[in-house]
């Protein structure tokens, strides 16, 4: 996920902003980290470099 | 259930086939322009969102399936790159977006299957911007013609009649909504909704 994205995303459920945790990462993108949202209790996880912005009660 | 896997890959390569004729009918009611930031709402493989970019700004995708997703980046890897195509894993009635990123949303060949349609119609206006246009394509339709028993019951596909998707666009907020038709491969009556928000 590249870091400009944290621009246009918000939170799925609350629309509220999200703030970027990343775990790895390479020249170009985000390759694991978290999106924590600042105004719920939701965080959303990035694994292979692709944000899972699914409502926590669709995910796997 | 979601395509995974090789097999996955093969259904997703296999819908594009079965919607190939769709796409020159979809760009010509969507009259995309240089500067427009397009949505696919269930963008599968990235397949539409290939063809349609090189006409716009940028392209977004989200998909509920992981492996779409996975798909759309590699079809993108030098729009993303570049920074004019994003894909995200999410869901039609909870977008991930601030309000007001788009120009153009579109969902093709997925409406029928979304389990909250006034919803996600609703979601896919708050992330446009004043002005901006949608446009959805129900392939299987109750004006078709043809017998969809099976999959109303198999995968409770919504069986929409035009009435019924004029009613859920202007409640969801939509003005200027247009009804028109195509063909497509075994779809024989093709809707296409367009609307301004």
């Amino acid at each position: 996920m590249k870091r400009e994205l944290m621009d246009i995303l918000a939170c799925p459920m609350c629309k509220g902003p999200l703030q970027l945790e990343v775990t790895e990462e390479d020249e170009n993108e985000v390759i694991t980290g978290s999106l924590k949202c600042t105004q719920c209790p939701e965080t959303y996880p990035i694994n292979d470099a692709i944000p899972n912005l699914l409502p926590p009660d669709l995910r796997d | 259930m979601l395509p995974r896997g090789f097999a996955g890959r093969l259904t997703l390569i296999g819908m594009n086939i079965g919607h190939k004729s769709i796409y020159s009918k979809v760009a010509k009611v969507l009259e995309l322009r240089p500067e427009d930031d397009l949505l696919e709402v269930g963008c599968g493989n990235g397949y539409f969102l290939k063809k349609f970019a090189s006409h716009v700004h940028s392209v977004a995708g989200l998909d509920l399936s992981e492996l779409s997703v996975k798909m759309a980046k590699e079809k993108h890897r030098d729009r993303i790159r570049a920074e004019t195509a994003e894909f995200v894993q999410g869901e039609a009635s909870q977008l991930p977006w601030e309000d007001g990123k788009f120009s153009v949303v579109i969902t093709m060949g997925s409406f029928i299957a979304f389990p909250k349609p006034l919803e996600s119609l609703k979601e896919m206006r708050r992330v446009l911007r004043p002005g901006g246009r949608v446009l959805v394509s129900i392939e299987w339709n109750a004006e078709d013609g043809l017998d969809h028993t099976r999959e109303v019951k198999g995968y409770g596909m919504w069986l929409w009649t035009e009435d019924d998707v004029r009613a859920v666009m202007k409640e969801a907020g939509f003005s200027d909504i247009s009804i028109t038709y195509g063909k497509g491969l075994k779809m024989p009556k093709l809707m296409i909704a367009s609307a301004v928000k």
